[in-house]
């Protein structure tokens, strides 16, 4: 019987990073362990973007890290059987390089820490523009990950299907009962506002300062019943204070960035 | 026994036991699936009655009874499944067939954009504008009819639709009631006969570039965007060479049917695209594939010797593999899945980013 193709997760850098939990997989022996992600992503292929910011190429390996917006990913590849066609296009990259890189996450354990590597498949030189779509895709992905685990931990019981009414997808919502069980205290910050400044760096608004006061003290004082601002509220007022739907989106993008405040779940907003 | 002593289909709850039914049987398919029990054979389609239509599953059917008898059922139930209410037939269930009787149907129409469309439901109502309408005239039943074909477009998707009789004009936005879907190797086709209602329209949306996810995608649709990271390049795409009389694809540079006809030549490729939601196997030939290659149509052909298999294999390798594509092209249903037919390929481009950014950020607003 075929096998279903394993998915690459796009994922950053720091998703990968501060992930502490393996999965064995029972099924196939032999077989490297699923990374579960704070986001609950079950993960063992990704593809990533970034620029090669160390390379160290010896005979039988070439070593290499590619940095993103949030961190560095550290790729291997060896000139045996299964990983020679990887060191051939790690060794055809320079520093500097923007590079687009799929391949398999390997794990180490050492003491009370776990070290993950890029086993690369494919690897290429890849223009500015295919970055910037990475960035997109990837941040969009995470955003979405994000407001379905504070959903998750908002119910008592978070189940898949209670979160499937409220929108997400199956994957989606299979991520956040995952990181819900697995990542109970995990903030999420860090990498929402490495995503919402990729989305927003993608999208180059320019930021209208002189409307970012007036939404912030009306998301700090309208937080009524404590879950948080409705967006349709906040755009209302800005309305009414001549701000258009796109100066209250930037801005909402910026206090974010910025860590004013956060969404505690879909169009919701709290100031921190 | 009356008519009046069986339920009509239309006040058919879910969740009911034991029913007796008297209806025709509108549609009638089956389908082959394997589990841990083996190979096992199911049948399903459309049941009606002068006051409605419901689909049904039957785990065993009478091999003498086809589509248009009227049967009556006993002891089926119903349930409702993905939303839908069904009638379920099993093997304690009866299908007697009613001979010689005829009932008249009352067809029910799902209102559906092009995306959801699927055989399960065949009878639909739907609306959208016509493009590359053709005409040809057939004989149907021993009378000429005129065969009006092209596509029908929404902002959902787009499909080939067939019409006997009825005229299709081009560019004009119908809406027609009770149309037929059925599929056609792996594509869905609609097709529009005597009963069916077609009337001009004016559409409330924009009829644009589809962009979609591929997780978004569950089966055969024409005319949609993906844009994805070519991953995966199958290592036999290349140059393919074709009978110059009947295109067919050759092994050898001779036609077994036309030995004196010269080749031509033409491509093919196949990779995987990931959109960081899914993934989809895409294929291509010469038309999609030669700008991407940097290579004119006209100079595409035997006589020009800088054209070699390895060559053409290689180059299609470095402008394919790792590069992000905005794709449009129809899914397909074959044996290994849904595939995407490439209609056009090019490399990502800052107008498609501006516009799946905002795509995207409609997302949290």
């Amino acid at each position: 019987m075929a096998r279903k193709r394993e998915f690459a997760y796009w994922v950053y850098a720091r998703e990968i990073r501060d992930s502490t939990v393996l999965e064995e997989n029972h099924e196939e022996e032999r077989s490297k362990p699923y990374v579960i992600t704070p986001l609950g992503s079950k993960i063992r292929r990704v593809l990533i973007t970034g620029r090669v910011s160390q390379k160290n190429a010896e005979e039988n390996m070439t070593r290499m890290t590619v940095a993103d917006s949030s961190g560095n990913f550290y790729l291997t590849a060896f000139s045996n059987d299964f990983g020679s066609q990887g060191k051939i296009m790690l060794d055809g990259l320079e520093l500097n390089d923007n590079v687009m890189v799929m391949g398999r996450l390997s794990s180490f354990q050492n003491e009370d820490k776990i070290y993950f590597n890029i086993n690369p498949e494919i690897a290429v030189k890849v223009n500015d523009t295919s970055m910037k779509y990475w960035n997109l895709r990837a941040s969009h992905v995470a955003r979405r990950k994000i407001y379905a685990i504070r959903a998750a931990r908002n119910s008592e019981t978070p189940s898949k299907e209670e979160l499937m009414k409220m929108g997400y997808s199956e994957e989606e919502s299979e991520c956040a009962v995952r990181a819900a069980k697995n990542y109970p205290d995990y903030n999420t910050a860090d990498i929402e506002a490495v995503a919402s400044g990729s989305s927003a760096a993608t999208a180059q608004p320019e930021a209208n300062s002189g409307h970012s006061d007036f939404i912030l003290d009306y998301i700090r004082n309208n937080d009524e019943d404590g879950r948080g601002c409705r967006y349709e509220d906040i755009l209302a007022a800005a309305n009414n204070a001549q701000i258009s739907q796109g100066d209250v989106d930037e801005v909402l993008n910026n206090l974010g960035s910025d860590g004013e405040i956060f969404e505690v779940s879909l169009k919701r907003y709290k100031a921190i | 026994m009356i008519d009046e002593d069986f339920p009509q289909i239309s006040s058919l709850e879910p969740g009911k036991q034991n029913l007796g039914i008297k209806a025709k049987i509108v549609s009638l398919q089956q389908r082959k699936i394997k589990n841990e029990k083996g190979e096992t054979v199911y049948f399903y389609g459309i049941l009606g009655d002068r006051s409605g239509t419901i689909s049904f599953t039957a785990w065993v059917f009478p091999a003498t009874i086809q589509a248009g008898d009227v049967v009556e059922i006993r002891n089926c139930s119903t349930k409702e499944y993905n939303n839908v209410n069904r009638v379920y037939i099993d093997a304690r269930s009866e299908v007697i067939l009613r001979p010689g009787e005829d009932l008249e149907v009352k067809r029910t129409f799902k209102e559906l954009k092009i995306k959801d469309l699927t055989t399960t439901s065949p009878y639909v109502s739907l609306e959208g504008r016509i493009s590359g309408v053709m005409e040809k005239e057939m004989e149907r039943n021993g009378e000429k009819v005129q065969l009006f074909y092209g596509d029908l477009e929404d902002d959902t998707g787009k499909i080939r639709l067939t019409s006997f009789g009825k005229a299709l004009k081009e560019g004009e936005t119908i809406r027609i009631e009770g149309a037929k879907v059925s599929e056609y190797n792996g594509r869905l086709r609609l097709t529009i006969n005597d009963r069916t209602t077609v009337l001009p329209t004016k559409l409330q949306y924009e009829i644009t570039e589809r962009i979609v996810n591929l997780m978004d995608i569950t089966g055969p649709i024409g005319g949609v965007t993906v844009q994805g990271f070519a991953v995966n390049f199958g290592q036999k795409s290349g140059l393919v060479m074709r009978c110059s009389e009947c295109n067919q694809r050759l092994d050898d540079l001779r036609c077994p049917d036309h030995p004196d006809a010269p080749f031509i030549y033409d491509l093919f490729a196949y990779f995987t695209i990931d959109d960081g939601t899914g993934h989809m196997q895409c294929t291509g030939g010469r038309i999609p594939l030669l700008p991407l290659l940097g290579i004119k149509l006209e100079d595409f052909v035997p006589s020009n010797k800088s054209i070699s298999r390895r060559g053409i294999q290689a180059l299609l390798e470095e402008k394919i593999q790792g590069m992000a594509f905005v794709i449009g092209g129809d899914v397909v249903k074959s044996q290994v899945g849904l595939s995407l037919r490439i209609r056009d390929i090019r490399p990502m481009d800052e107008e498609f980013l501006k516009t799946f950014s905002r795509m995207l950020e409609a997302d949290f607003q």
